[in-house]
């Protein structure tokens, strides 16, 4: 039962992206203003941070193979970042002390990270023509602004629940 | 400060990009068909999904309905008005169609292009990084849907059938239309105009008819529906509405703006639109 209960947390953060957007109200700050839920990252993050990198790598692979193959259908993009992120935010979490605040500040980096990440992609293939500066305004600034948003209800308990999950699995 | 990355992991790194760069280049083929992991991963997740996705979608739409009552007042009286206009256009439609009947009767045609049969199917996902506007429906395959069909809401076209798998498709909406995907339509009017809808205009919230003559006559506030000519789509499926005629930059063909009737973002329930005719296609060609 307990060997469950990780893999049910990043499946729930997992589809409450997609879910986030689809009952989001679709008025005019939708349509101009990307606002994109990062929260699957955020859990990656935390979970580096309290179980390591390498099990936060395996997450971020499964998980961006995922997003990729349901979502984009542009194979290997989000697999390939989401772990490498899980890696650097392994390798950061020695640097730091480890506590909830220090892990938010990390997931907000690794999200500019990320979304810059893609947008340089978008624009390699060719399927957006966007200045920096424009995606600036209309993508990057609206996703931090939502993410911190999350940052600020949910961290704190998801850090707690994870700390749980770790002593569950630690008693075993 | 300790090293960020060893020799044998800075290998692994090149090695995963250049995996990264073939992956993508993969993806961007245009491929007919996803491959059958492909298709497992996404149906499983769309399970998934379904589970988590029907409470959630309950209780938005609990505030929906809240926020309705509240418009309820002026709403109605604007239905009423328009409820007389539809009793005597129901009256003419119907006339039409039985005329239309009997008109076909007498050719011995018994197909058109017009003829199609819809699958209802309901959202149950969408691309949560919106870099091109995507949803998941609860359709595949099995239900019948199959690759480049039409997707509509009663208001009109939203889009067509990316990919179908076994028991969801993704659907691309017509404001995510790239250069590779163009929709057959023509303009209403008493002699009807054929062009290709080539493109989406992100800040006008516009579609864009391309390949138009330069001479052919469109007007504000014309009609523009689907031909089906190419492809799989049936004729006649409404799309929007003409709201701006210009010549194209090099001033052969004229470029012309449609403000489309559906509401291309806020979507939940669709229907994926089969044309009658092609099936009884296959069936003489199976006879034979």
């Amino acid at each position: 039962m307990n060997k469950w209960r990780l893999p049910f947390l990043a499946v729930l953060c997992f589809v409450s992206e997609s879910l986030f957007v689809d009952v989001w109200p679709k008025g005019d700050l939708y349509i101009h203003y990307f606002f994109v839920p990062r929260f699957f990252l955020v859990f990656l993050v935390l979970t580096a941070m309290h179980f390591g990198g390498t099990r936060a790598m395996a997450y971020g692979f499964i998980f961006g193979f995922l997003y990729d193959c349901v979502y984009t259908e542009l194979l290997g993009v989000y697999a390939f970042a989401y772990t490498l992120i899980a890696y650097l935010a392994g390798k950061a979490m020695k640097w730091f002390h480890q506590n909830w605040f220090v892990a938010s500040l990390l997931s907000l980096l690794s999200i500019v990270l990320l979304d810059s990440y893609v947008y340089g992609i978008q624009l390699l293939i060719g399927r957006t023509d966007w200045s920096f500066s424009v995606f600036w305004e209309r993508r990057l600034w609206p996703t931090l602004l939502l993410n911190v948003a999350f940052l600020l209800v949910f961290s704190y308990p998801l850090e707690r629940r994870l700390a749980k999950i770790r002593r569950f699995e630690q008693e075993e | 400060m300790p090293q960020l990355f060893g020799n044998k992991r800075l290998i692994f790194l090149l090695v995963s990009i250049v995996i990264l760069v073939m992956l993508i280049g993969f993806s961007l083929r245009n491929r007919e068909e996803l491959t059958w992991p492909e298709q497992f991963v996404k149906d499983t997740v769309g399970f998934v999904q379904l589970l988590f996705g029907k409470p959630a979608q309950e209780i938005a739409g609990f505030f929906e309905n809240v926020n309705d009552l509240r418009r309820t007042y002026k709403e109605n009286e604007l239905l009423k008005a328009r409820l007389e206009e539809y009793a005597a256009l129901e009256t003419e439609v119907e006339a039409l169609r039985q005329e239309n009947a009997r008109l076909r009767a007498l050719l011995d045609k018994k197909e058109s292009l017009r003829d199609f049969v819809s699958i209802q199917a309901t959202v149950i996902g969408r691309n949560p990084d919106r870099w091109r506007e995507t949803i998941i429906i609860n359709k595949g395959e099995q239900q019948g849907v199959k690759k480049d069909m039409a997707v509509i809401t009663p208001a009109g076209l939203v889009g067509k059938v990316q990919h179908a798998s076994q028991f969801t498709s993704t659907v691309q909406l017509l404001s995510a239309l790239d250069q590779n995907n163009r929709i057959s339509a023509y303009v209403q009017g008493k002699e009807n105009v054929f062009g290709l809808i080539e493109g989406y205009d992100e800040k006008r919230r516009e579609l864009l008819l391309g390949e138009i003559p330069i001479d052919a006559k469109v007007e504000k506030k014309q009609k523009v529906l689907t031909s089906g000519l190419g492809g799989v789509f049936p004729k006649g499926l409404p799309i929007g509405e003409v709201t701006e005629v210009k010549p194209d930059q090099y001033g052969l063909t004229k470029v012309v703006y449609v403000k489309p009737f559906a509401n291309l973002y806020d979507i939940d329930d669709v229907m994926i639109v089969k044309r009658t005719i092609d099936a009884a296609l296959q069936e003489k060609e199976e006879a034979k």
